[in-house]
């Protein structure tokens, strides 16, 4: 489990010192599904920095928990014990082709050359990358390279992946393949993952929501009990999804017509209405 | 006035071992004024098309042809060209460089030799359009905003040059649900204000069929379907042929017919959709 003790981050500007981040307290069990909304500017970058490793926390602490009953911990190694990937592909790839990229955080790790040919091997097929392993990866669509972004970070095998808004380029289609991957990881292997988005199906998947507002932890809840809060969607600037509006309106006539979030469950819903 | 491709293929690394074909034979007509949307799976083509606009490429075949001036690598022409079609990149906000806001926005109107007057004015108007306050950002850092409010300044420096034709590449990827829609809105109300035709690449759905009463769908390089946004997304076949999804209001539509309820609803818009229902209910005699 990843834990979240009191997290503050503050950054210094001109201006003075600007706190992004202030008092998240979090516990993220291991093989969970989280989701981190708020709007732009709120801090979820920052925090999902901060769960990988790779910033510090000004105070507070991020560990890791390793055995729950000696409350053994330890720091995150970035990387290896958490995978981020970022927003935006271009800052991520490194190499000449697609293999060599997905391999470059491989090297780091000293493992034999055949276990890293076979891992590199793996993710390109998960991720359907085959037919693009010889290619610059500067050739590559904006939506393939946040695939081949994806593929570096889960060959290096963390136990916790976070995306960072890591499907805003691609198309529906390939959206939901690389999110039904990565909740088959999820489900066959344990990894953790942590999905930062503003997307209403990502946020669905997710067992909790950390709703961040101003910096500060707004909720951490369930998706349905988030989205039927109207105090938590106005502070986390959350736009309801169209069939949650369409209950609100039914509820007005049919006061017990349940909360629906999408147009599935509302179809359902009105045709047991009497 | 339009913006016309005439059978335009695009090969990247002709005849080399990596040989690629972008796009083939493809023929669209984009009218003044219109809001246009380009869709299409990952891959498709939809960046490449972009570029080929206002002559960053230029097409293997065929011909790009921005209001009777055809685009070709010579300089005159491309200068015309440019000065009528900006491009809003992917993560436009990358690309900020400046120390001030109004230093970033004034950049492009510099370097199309307006006066001191013109830029002053062109970047107020601009950064108002796209909902910011000049007083408040243009002496700040560009560097210091929230990432909604730097792509609303990447979106305003391009505005700010003022030209005919505006692309903008997934102008809304990374926003929050908010800032897409008000972004969304105000490339619309300065569409009617000034006729400005904007032309917008999305992976949204519910973006396009909000916003884009056209739409060109790209599937392997080639225009799969090219006309009105509604007449595509009732076409579940073809949009799932493409890799597309339906936006949220057609897929509600479909499932309250799909389990035979009595509610009825307008497609078209969310808006339309919530009147739709509301008037629905009241048939239906909801208490």
């Amino acid at each position: 489990m990843i834990r979240l003790d009191k997290v503050s981050y503050q950054i210094e500007t001109s201006a003075g010192a600007v706190q992004v981040l202030r008092d998240i307290d979090l516990e993220l069990p291991d093989g969970s599904i989280s989701a981190i909304v708020g709007p732009n500017g709120s801090g979820k970058t920052t925090l999902a920095r901060l769960v990988s490793g790779l910033l510090r926390p000004t105070s507070g602490n991020v560990q890791l928990l390793l055995d729950a009953e000696t409350h053994t911990v330890t720091d995150v190694r970035p990387g290896v014990d958490v995978g981020l990937v970022f927003q935006n592909p271009d800052n991520q790839l490194v190499a000449t082709t697609v293999e060599d990229d997905i391999a470059f955080g491989l090297e780091n790790l000293q493992l034999s050359h055949g276990e890293m040919v076979q891992r590199v091997e793996d993710v390109l097929r998960l991720l359907g990358l085959q037919p693009f392993r010889d290619y610059p990866p500067h050739r590559l669509s904006g939506g393939q390279k946040q695939k081949v972004a994806i593929a570096g970070v889960l060959a290096m095998k963390p136990s916790f992946l976070i995306l960072d808004e890591a499907t805003s380029l691609l198309d529906p289609t390939n959206r939901r393949e690389v999110m039904q991957t990565v909740l088959r990881l999820n489900h066959e292997l344990g990894i953790g993952v942590v999905i930062v988005t503003h997307l209403l199906d990502e946020v669905l998947v997710a067992s909790r929501v950390c709703v961040l507002a101003d910096g500060v932890l707004a909720a951490w809840d369930s998706p349905r009990a988030v989205f039927s809060n109207p105090a938590i969607v106005k502070r986390g600037e959350l736009v309801l999804p169209l069939s949650a509006r369409a209950s609100f309106l039914l509820q007005e006539h049919w006061t017990d017509f349940p909360l629906c979030l999408t147009p599935e469950e509302f179809a359902r819903a009105t045709c047991q209405l009497t | 006035m339009s913006i016309d491709l005439k059978n335009v293929d695009y090969v990247y690394d002709s005849g080399e071992p990596f040989e690629y074909f972008a796009l083939r034979g493809i023929s669209l007509h984009i009218d003044e004024g219109a809001f246009v949307g380009v869709v299409g799976r990952t891959g498709s083509g939809k960046s490449t098309l972009v570029e080929h606009l206002n002559g960053l490429l230029f097409p293997t075949r065929g011909d790009v042809v921005v209001d009777d001036e055809i685009i070709s690598n010579d300089r005159k022409v491309l200068a015309k060209v440019r000065r009528r079609v900006g491009i809003v990149f992917q993560y436009p906000e990358d690309q900020f460089f400046a120390e001030t806001i109004f230093e970033e926005v004034a950049f492009g109107c510099r370097n199309y030799g307006f006066s001191k007057e013109q830029v002053d004015e062109s970047v107020h108007r601009a950064m108002k359009t796209v909902g910011l306050d000049p007083d408040h950002f243009l002496s700040l850092s560009p560097f210091q905003l929230s990432g909604g409010e730097q792509r609303r300044v990447a979106i305003a420096s391009i505005i700010a040059v003022g030209q005919k034709y505006i692309v903008l590449d997934e102008p809304t990827a990374g926003l929050d649900s908010g800032s897409k829609l008000a972004v969304l809105a105000e490339l619309e109300t300065l569409r009617q204000a000034t006729h400005v035709t904007v032309i917008l690449v999305s992976h949204n759905m519910d973006e396009v069929a909000e916003f884009c009463k056209q739409v060109i769908v790209l599937d392997d390089g080639a225009v799969a379907f090219q006309g009105p946004t509604d007449t595509f997304f009732s076409d579940v076949t073809l949009v799932e042929r493409t890799g597309l999804e339906l936006p949220e209001s057609y897929r509600l539509s479909r499932a309250l017919k799909a389990c035979g309820s009595a509610l009825t609803v307008n497609e078209a818009s969310t808006e339309r959709m919530l009147e739709s229902l509301k008037l629905s209910v009241s048939d239906l005699g909801g208490a």
